[in-house]
């Protein structure tokens, strides 16, 4: 058998719902922050700008809250325990950002790939937004004979997919995106289905 | 006894002769389409994989209406890839025998059983074989081997009392990633166990029309899941 390694989105795939939504209602903007979630889910705008967007309206919430909420985020069951079960395979990769997701995926115990930020007197400062195929492409060129699965969702999965050997669009909380499925190999609504796929593979 | 784990239907293709336009899986047969049919005859199967190709998006829609944890394996070079292909697609990663069925056609529900039951007694391979011939017949030529039909043989020439039916149950190592008929490839591993099932294949309109006649006159024919 292949010696696979899972790389996984985080937000509607691990997760059953998107994280930044839950924050944003900590400061009674989830309007705001829905309407840049529907326009990124759409592909109307790219990852980069939706999430220096949301980034920006986001920063001034109090880490420890963040961190709190993310880490109370339900995650489907039979995903965790994929990764909790082989957790040496499987990475998250996610442009979403270190300091608020690690507890998260501490509680995964595998390894992650996100955005990452810097605390400057109190302030917070946005350093680079993960690109999803360069994640893979580095982590590829270091383990050669690996083979990479990706699994996915959104628009900035896109990358991920192209780098990966197998591809498999994951619609638990929404539809995964139309140009996401034109270059998927797999396309399942069910986690526990995914995770039987993934196994079988 | 052993249980049926997995199912592959091939629903890629396009259907060219009978010009509905649509995969033959999404053909309503009396307001229903044949994939809800097959859906039904594949319910108590935990895991379904359906492979898709020709108007995929519309395919997997109505299939999520009537169950939602089925694998959709994309074959996005259907229009220059053989029914095996599909399979082969579909068939990795699979360790057990598997049941392989085309999407085109509503097989009687009581033969269907009986495949599946024949399969779980011994979990030999087995294929299904048909008395009614079809118009464009691949014929099965079978012997009696320790009391049970086998297929010996595949041919479009020389006539035979039975075809082959499109629905087997075999080892995924057998579905191999070839521009080769599936009959073709079956021929290498024969004699094989045959089960025979009365189907009804829609290849055409007038397969069509015939279809709905067989089930409007029999009900029980086949049911199919209605959630659509």
């Amino acid at each position: 058998m292949h010696k696979s390694i899972y790389a996984f989105d985080l937000d509607g795939t691990i997760t059953d719902t998107e994280i930044l939504p839950l924050i944003a209602k900590e400061l009674d903007i989830y309007d705001e922050i829905q309407i840049i979630t529907d326009l990124t889910l759409k592909g109307i705008i790219d990852f980069d700008s939706s999430f220096k967007l949301r980034f920006q309206l986001l920063k001034n919430v109090p880490i420890d809250r963040v961190q709190e909420i993310i880490s109370s985020t339900p995650i489907n069951p039979f995903i965790e325990e994929f990764i909790k079960t082989h957790s040496e395979q499987c990475m998250v990769v996610t442009g979403n950002l270190d300091c608020w997701i690690s507890p998260l995926v501490e509680r995964l115990g595998c390894s992650f790939y996100s955005s990452t930020s810097t605390l400057i007197n109190g302030d917070f400062k946005l350093n680079k937004i993960l690109n999803k195929g360069k994640a893979l492409r580095d982590f590829i060129k270091n383990n050669p004979k690996k083979r990479m699965i990706a699994i996915g969702d959104s628009t900035n999965d896109i990358p991920m997919f192209e780098e990966a050997d197998i591809g498999i669009a994951y619609g638990g909380v929404h539809e995964p995106v139309s140009q996401l499925m034109k270059i998927s190999d797999y396309i399942t609504y069910d986690g526990e289905a995914l995770c039987q796929l993934l196994t079988a593979l | 006894m052993s249980t049926i784990n997995c199912a592959i239907i091939a629903a890629a293709g396009r259907g060219k002769r009978l010009g509905a336009g649509l995969p033959k899986s999404l053909v309503h047969v009396n307001d229903y389409p044949i994939i809800a049919y097959q859906l039904y005859l594949l319910r108590n199967i935990k895991h379904v994989r359906i492979v898709v190709g020709f108007f995929e998006d519309e395919l997997i829609a109505v299939v999520r209406k009537i169950r939602s944890d089925v694998i959709f394996v994309r074959n996005p070079n259907f229009r220059h890839t053989k029914t095996l292909q599909s399979f082969s697609l579909a068939a990795k990663g699979i360790k057990d025998n598997v049941l392989c069925i085309d999407g085109d056609m509503i097989i009687n529900e009581n033969d269907f059983e009986n495949f599946l039951n024949a399969c779980k007694d011994d979990d030999s391979p087995r294929i299904a074989i048909s008395s009614n011939i079809t118009d464009d017949p691949v014929y099965a030529y079978t012997e009696v081997i320790n009391n049970e039909i086998h297929v010996t043989g595949f041919g479009r020439n020389d006539k035979s009392n039975y075809e082959w039916a499109n629905v087997m149950y075999l080892p995924p190592s057998w579905l191999t990633f070839e521009p080769t008929d599936v009959f073709e490839k079956l021929a290498h591993y024969t004699p094989i166990k045959a089960t025979e099932i009365d189907r009804q294949e829609v290849d055409t309109p007038q397969d069509l029309q015939l279809a709905e006649n067989v089930i409007k006159k029999d009900p029980n024919y086949c049911k199919c899941l209605k959630q659509i």
